[in-house]
């Protein structure tokens, strides 16, 4: 099974048709290329599902294919990028058809972008127009998506937004550069949410702020999502931000998604190395001081095709198959003993979160890895320095002297 | 208010730095220039009484302390009083300049004002459809304004006027008409001024559509632009209120330096059209050794130049609010 099981696993995995309901946005096999003398294959075949109300968080390094999938979503590559494979549908909740946003006219594209499919930019900072007052860019939302409304509704609803993001409605006469970064931050997220959409993509959103007004726009985000019931697509290189946020969670590396995981569980068990790498990169807050670790090397070009696996020249696991043969996204087996989740943990976990955590490496492959993934990457807790570092959110996991990695 | 306030106080101090300039720059020149003039006039006909003394109050080489000849240098501007042409003796200059302005300031501003329109329209155009047919335009509007002006004023009036009889040959008006607020003459006014307006705008459409469709492309790849892209506002109103408007800023600050030498700018225009403005006169004044008249055009070009200005810095506080002083 590879990417492409994704969507039949969703509907398979204990939630049955209800879950595949709820599926909001889809995306299947998209593959992203931008042309030139060297195309660059950005984003390789790479499928996620939305669940309406959920957030699912993108993590990866710089360059890695997450702005670009984003802008895939929501059709808006330029030339030189083009999405070269893949199909993307929306579902609205109501039951209607799936929209086929591939098939989408310009009209209809128009219509259905900011109405279903919104998206707070990675530069908050230059995502308001600095000519025109904030009055002016809320209306030209309406007057494009709501020609109905009167002048005085559309001054009333963007009053509206302006304070449900926390800031005073008077300053809607105000210019963007009158705004300070994190203001300008909860404007861009107001206009997002203006229509009232089904699906928010933020792409870094909080990149440029320092972590004090990082903070408090993460919990606005929260709170919004709580009262307005939208969900999030976040993107974001901080993979410390998305296991807090997020409640599941998909890994890239080199345009491909190498882990596809719900987030408290990837946290305080990963699968692929390449995210254990990611996760001993920074300190853990509140678990036992250990020494940080940066993945060596950097990710591979994307010109081109890269045989085996992409991250085999970084990876401290690999062995001989990895060279070779590309390692496909499949879902791991947590029924055979083979990737079993250890320790103490396996009870209440494996019943009670039933996702699906798919993962694209050969550690995980019973032909190719008989002897199981070592430690470290089999589900047993996360260690640093030899220390059993008890990850789980509600701490419920005893730490235990045998669950070395190394 | 207080915006305009001050922009108005600083242009104040601006023209009167410009006018004691006009005063003092004079007054470095080695030698006597009244006596020179003086025997100018004296060879065009008997100058009238006192017209030495006035003569020297208005280049500053008059009798008294430096302060009194500057304060009667003053209040010899505050009457337009600039002296006597020699040119069209014994006409003020003042007078001269009156009746030449209108024509200068009517032509070349239209034609500005229109190059500037169509150039930053296409070029806003040309830039959101790179690769269309209006971005083919952008090499021969290039050429065009490399060719030198005189050059391609006299082709086209040799070929629009002399060959082919399309316009009017010369002059800003035909010989039978006289001045006046009649449709004969203003008809004749405008069909003697399309041929210049169309050469001013031929050879200077090409920098404003360049520059236009080179800021136009830098902005469509601006975050706002791709953000009201993702908001699926219209393309019209993406490229009119997010991508041009952006686009236009410097375009508006060139425009404020080329309206500031409308009134002069056009010199090699109304000499080849032998059209009756200021650049005519300032030629007329060059060539006749007519201090007065020169010095009365520069003190005008130098003020219209700072009037441009101040016009356009006000249009640009409303245009771009960034550079307005905040509250």
């Amino acid at each position: 099974m590879g990417a492409a099981g994704l969507a039949e696993v969703a509907a398979g995995d204990g939630l049955g048709p209800q879950d595949a309901r709820d599926v909001v946005l889809r995306a299947e096999h998209v593959s992203v290329v931008y042309d030139g003398d060297s195309p660059t294959r950005a984003v390789r075949d790479v499928s996620i599902e939305l669940r309406r109300g959920e957030v699912l968080g993108i993590a990866g390094e710089s360059g890695c294919g997450k702005s670009t999938l984003a802008y895939a979503l929501m059709r808006m590559l330029r030339p030189p990028a083009r999405l070269a494979a893949g199909r993307i549908s929306f579902s609205d909740g109501t039951g209607a058809a799936p929209v086929d946003v591939m098939a989408l006219g310009p009209e209809d594209l128009r219509h259905f972008r900011w109405t279903k499919l919104s998206m707070v930019f990675q530069s908050a900072m230059n995502a308001l127009n600095p000519v025109t007052s904030l009055r002016k860019q809320f209306s030209d939302i309406f007057e494009t998506h709501a020609p109905e409304m009167r002048r005085d509704e559309r001054e009333q609803r963007s009053r509206a937004l302006l304070d449900m993001v926390g800031i005073d409605p008077a300053r809607i006469s105000s210019f963007p550069h009158e705004l300070s970064g994190g203001m300008r931050q909860r404007v861009v997220i107001a206009m997002a949410l203006a229509l009232q959409p089904d699906v928010v993509i933020m792409d870094e959103p909080t990149t440029a702020l320092d972590v004090v007004v990082q903070r408090e726009i993460l919990d606005e985000i929260e709170r919004l999502r709580e009262e307005l019931g939208f969900s999030i697509v976040f993107i974001t290189h901080d993979l410390s931000l998305l296991l807090e946020i997020s409640d599941r969670l998909a890994v890239m590396y080199a345009g491909e998604i190498v882990e596809f995981a719900p987030s408290a569980e990837v946290a305080r068990a990963p699968a692929h190395p390449y995210t254990l790498g990611l996760l001993e990169s920074f300190p853990d807050m509140r678990g036992a001081r250990r020494q940080l670790h940066g993945i060596a090397g950097s990710p591979p070009s994307l010109a081109g095709e890269i045989a085996g696996c992409a991250f085999a020249p970084r990876c401290g696991y690999a062995f001989a198959p990895c060279a070779s043969t590309t390692p496909r996204l499949r879902e791991r087996s947590r029924a055979t003993g083979h990737a079993a989740v250890a320790g103490g943990s396996s009870d209440g976990q494996a019943g009670r979160v039933p996702q699906t955590w798919s993962v694209a490496c050969h550690l995980h492959d019973e032909e190719l890895c008989p002897a199981g993934p070592p430690r470290g990457l089999d589900g047993g807790e996360l260690t640093g320095d030899g220390q059993v570092v008890n990850r789980r959110p509600d701490g419920a996991s005893e730490p235990s002297a045998g669950e070395e990695r190394r | 208010m207080r915006y305009v306030a001050r922009k108005l106080g600083f242009y104040l101090v601006a023209a009167w730095a410009a006018i004691t300039l006009n005063f003092f720059l004079p007054r470095l020149i080695p030698g006597n220039p009244v006596e020179i003039l003086m025997s100018r006039l004296d060879e065009s006909g008997s100058p009238p009484p006192g017209e030495a003394h006035r003569l020297a109050l208005l280049l500053g080489v008059g009798t008294g302390g430096l302060f009194s000849q500057y304060w009667h240098y003053l209040d010899a501007l505050a009457h337009f009083n600039l002296g006597i042409s020699v040119t069209d003796f014994p006409v003020p200059v003042s007078q001269v300049i009156a009746s030449a302005l209108p024509w200068t300031l009517v032509l070349v501003g239209t034609a500005t004002v229109i190059s500037f329109v169509v150039g930053i329209t296409l070029g806003a155009l040309a830039g959101w459809k790179r690769g269309t047919w209006v971005d083919s335009l952008i090499p021969t509007t290039t050429f065009l304004t490399a060719i030198p002006y005189f050059w391609l004023a006299l082709l086209l009036l040799y070929l629009l006027a002399f060959v082919f009889h399309v316009f009017p040959l010369n002059g800003g008006y035909g010989a039978s008409e006289t001045p006046g607020w009649n449709w004969s003459f203003i008809g004749s006014a405008i069909d003697h001024s399309i041929l210049p307006a169309l050469t001013i705008v031929i050879a200077s459409i090409g920098g404003w559509l360049l520059g236009m469709r080179n800021m136009t492309v830098t902005t469509l790849s601006d975050d706002y632009v791709v953000a009201a892209e993702a908001k699926g506002l219209s393309p019209r109103r993406i490229l009119v209120g997010y991508a041009a408007r952006n686009a236009v800023m410097p375009s508006i600050t060139g425009f404020a330096i080329s309206l500031g030498f409308v009134v002069s700018g056009s010199v090699a225009m109304e000499y080849v059209f032998s059209y009756p403005g200021i650049g005519y006169e300032l030629l007329q004044a060059v060539n006749n050794e007519d201090y007065a008249l020169a010095q009365g055009i520069f003190l005008v070009i130098t003020l219209a130049v700072l009037a441009a200005n101040l016009i356009v810095d006000l249009l640009y506080g409303f245009v771009d609010p960034r550079t307005r002083q905040s509250r």
